[in-house]
């Protein structure tokens, strides 16, 4: 199974997490609505982030190991201007708190961080059945 | 306070695009290199490019933010 696959279901897997938490935070707790929807906008557009440079990695993996010498970028200004849309949707019409909005941004980025420190240590990125683990076998 | 702004938005932007564009470009180059070397290892390390790449785009991310922030109340 392809590594970055599993690695960024995982990420989506957590932030789908997150997600509902704030959901369930902001239908609990109204007077934190702007909080919770700045993190839910931050994780939201995260995300995004986290798809695109996926995408993208993949894209220059492919490129190296057929060894093609053509340009290609990261894509960097696409997600710089995704986070900023987001603290500009967040701030001007929703009037969601900026602080809330801009650590919601490093949601995908904490649960890669940390994935990436477990995989070090020994634990699979991605849990697998007892069929992929041959145990069955 | 209106240039000083101006001048913090520029410094902030500027600083964290220039870290992260050394980091990515050390990030990117060494992940090629390996994968030309050693194909058959692609999907390690695009995984652990993946890490690298996404928390060096975390800085810059913040220093734009805090550089419109900066450039609001220029």
């Amino acid at each position: 199974m392809d590594d970055l696959s599993g690695h960024l279901r995982t990420v989506k897997r957590i932030t789908f997490f997150f997600l509902s938490v704030c959901f369930i935070g902001w239908a609990l707790l109204p007077e934190y609505k702007p909080l919770f929807g700045g993190l839910v906008l931050g994780a939201a557009a995260s995300l995004a982030n986290a798809f695109h440079l996926s995408w993208k990695v993949q894209r220059v993996g492919a490129l190296s190991a057929a060894g093609v010498v053509k340009r290609h970028n990261l894509g960097f200004l696409t997600r710089a201007c995704i986070g900023l849309l987001a603290v500009v949707i967040a701030t001007k019409y929703f009037s969601f708190s900026l602080y809330a909005t801009v650590a919601g941004l490093f949601v995908a980025q904490l649960a890669t961080l940390i994935l990436g420190i477990r995989a070090k240590r020994g634990y699979p990125a991605v849990r697998q059945s007892t069929d992929e683990r041959g145990e069955n076998n | 306070m209106g240039a000083l702004a101006l001048v913090a938005a520029a410094i902030v932007f500027g600083l964290g695009a220039l870290g992260a564009g050394i980091g990515n470009g050390l990030i990117v180059g060494r992940t090629v290199e390996g994968i030309s070397r050693q194909p058959e290892l692609r999907g390690t390390l695009q995984t652990t490019m993946f890490i690298g790449v996404a928390l060096v785009e975390a800085l810059p991310v913040i220093s734009l933010v805090l550089a419109f922030i900066f450039l609001g109340q220029a």
